[in-house]
């Protein structure tokens, strides 16, 4: 019962670990694209305008998004280690 | 290489971006301090301007610290009720010490008394600590030798004990961390805590931890876990503000982010096979060899000549002395895990490691 059990939790585990590992590789692609693309620095040009806000928001979220997401897959990697 | 539109012509090495923050995450994770003051100076070696590394950095410890709370709030290191106490009088205390420190720069004044400020405070926090845990980890020692089990961490010291006896109504219990306090108590801590934090430009962990196991009596680990929570909320004020003043370059603090997440887990990971004690031992000695760091860049600064060895010097102790940290962590936390296998391990690290039957 107990081996039933730590299997369907390694399992949910798992199922977790790479839809969270795909959400940060979006993510992280997204970052890398708008650099790329010049459309981040779009945004670092509104700092000098009054959507800077907006800007500062932006990076204090993708920094919160990321700290969370890599913060929960990390646990999940843990718990399918066991 | 990336090339670094915010930055017109600076490119960065993506592995050595990584490796700053795998190292960096791994302190953090171990020690609970935010990291800050890995980070900067990091990369103002990698070529950035100075006031880009500190907003980069802060943004940074804003992910960082995150990943480190959900991962110590998991282990049952967080104590949200005391990390709120502590977050609200450490704001009102950066914002003094922003004021001061703005008074100074008006003087002409800043680099010295910031640099004076920090190697006094280093010296003091780190000599403190590292007495006071060698002074804990010979008690152990003599434990060990007369067959006494030891416990995974030895709390309350004399100024813990007179500080929590102190009455000064309304006492506050913070259940998590066992501890009853005056509330005043723990204002005026965080609040001269924040004045530091604010003064020296620092998230502060390196003084909040030592101050919340000295001065208010909690363990090591917990510690540590409380410390990183309010990190989160003051870090992320910082790089609000330095967004703002367009100090932040986002791809290299997500891509340290995403290095340094694997770092923290070790770190953490190392927390529960070794005793508070180690985590103290390595943090004081890691102060202290930051304290050395910053005393080179004093004379370097206060010479007429301006020396470059001197400059050279001091980031060679401030990252070498990192190095050596990071290199303790991983012998630890080695030897931590051959005692859980039962095989033989030196004499001298038996109180530092937590075995298998404890």
């Amino acid at each position: 019962m107990g081996n039933v059990a730590d299997t369907g939790k390694r399992t949910k585990a798992a199922i977790w670990v790479a839809l969270l590992t795909t959400v940060c590789g979006l993510v992280l692609w997204h970052a890398v694209s708008w650099h790329s693309s010049g459309k981040y620095l779009e945004m670092i040009q509104w700092l000098e305008t009054g959507r800077g806000y907006l800007t500062a928001l932006y990076n204090l979220g993708l920094m919160l998004v990321m700290g969370a997401l890599l913060g929960r897959l990390m646990q999940k990697i843990s718990d399918l280690l066991g | 290489m990336i090339t670094l539109p915010e930055l017109a012509g600076v490119e960065v090495n993506l592995f050595l971006l990584v490796a700053v923050g795998l190292g960096a995450g791994v302190l953090s994770g171990f020690a609970g301090v935010g990291g800050a003051f890995v980070v900067t100076p990091a990369l103002i070696i990698l070529g950035f301007p100075a006031n880009f590394a500190v907003g980069t950095s802060l943004a940074w410890v804003v992910g960082n610290s995150l990943i480190a709370v959900i991962r110590h709030s998991k282990l049952g290191n967080v104590d949200m009720k005391l990390g709120s106490v502590l977050l609200v009088a450490s704001s009102g205390g950066v914002e003094v010490g922003v004021r001061l420190l703005n008074w100074v720069k008006g003087l002409g004044l800043a680099d010295e008394v910031v640099l004076t400020v920090s190697i006094f405070l280093l010296l003091a926090v780190g000599g403190y600590t590292l007495s006071e845990s060698l002074k804990r980890k010979r008690q152990l020692d003599r434990m060990f030798a007369n067959g006494e089990k030891l416990p995974a961490e030895l709390r309350a010291t004399p100024l813990s004990h007179k500080l929590q006896s102190v009455n000064l109504t309304p006492m506050l219990t913070f259940a998590k961390s066992q501890v009853t306090i005056s509330l005043w108590i723990v204002l005026a801590i965080g609040f001269f805590i924040g004045i530091l934090s604010g003064l020296i430009g620092v998230g502060g962990g390196f003084i909040m931890v030592p101050s919340l196991v000295y001065a208010i009596g909690l363990s090591s680990f917990m510690a540590v876990g409380t410390d990183l929570f309010q990190i989160v909320f003051v870090a992320s004020y910082g790089a609000l503000r330095h967004t703002m003043s367009g100090n932040v370059v986002i791809l290299v603090a997500l891509i340290m982010v995403v290095a340094a997440s694997f770092g923290v887990q070790f770190g953490v990971l190392t927390t529960r096979h070794v005793r508070g004690v180690s985590s103290r031992l390595i943090l004081a000695i890691a102060i202290l060899l930051f304290a050395l760091g910053s005393i080179l860049k004093l004379v370097y600064i206060l010479s007429e000549e301006r020396t470059a060895w001197l400059e050279t010097g001091s980031l060679i102790v401030t990252f070498g002395g990192l190095g050596l940290t990071g290199l303790m962590i991983l012998v630890l936390f080695w030897l931590a895990r051959r005692c859980r296998c039962g095989q033989k391990i030196p004499g001298w690290c038996q109180s530092l490691v937590i075995r298998g039957d404890q």
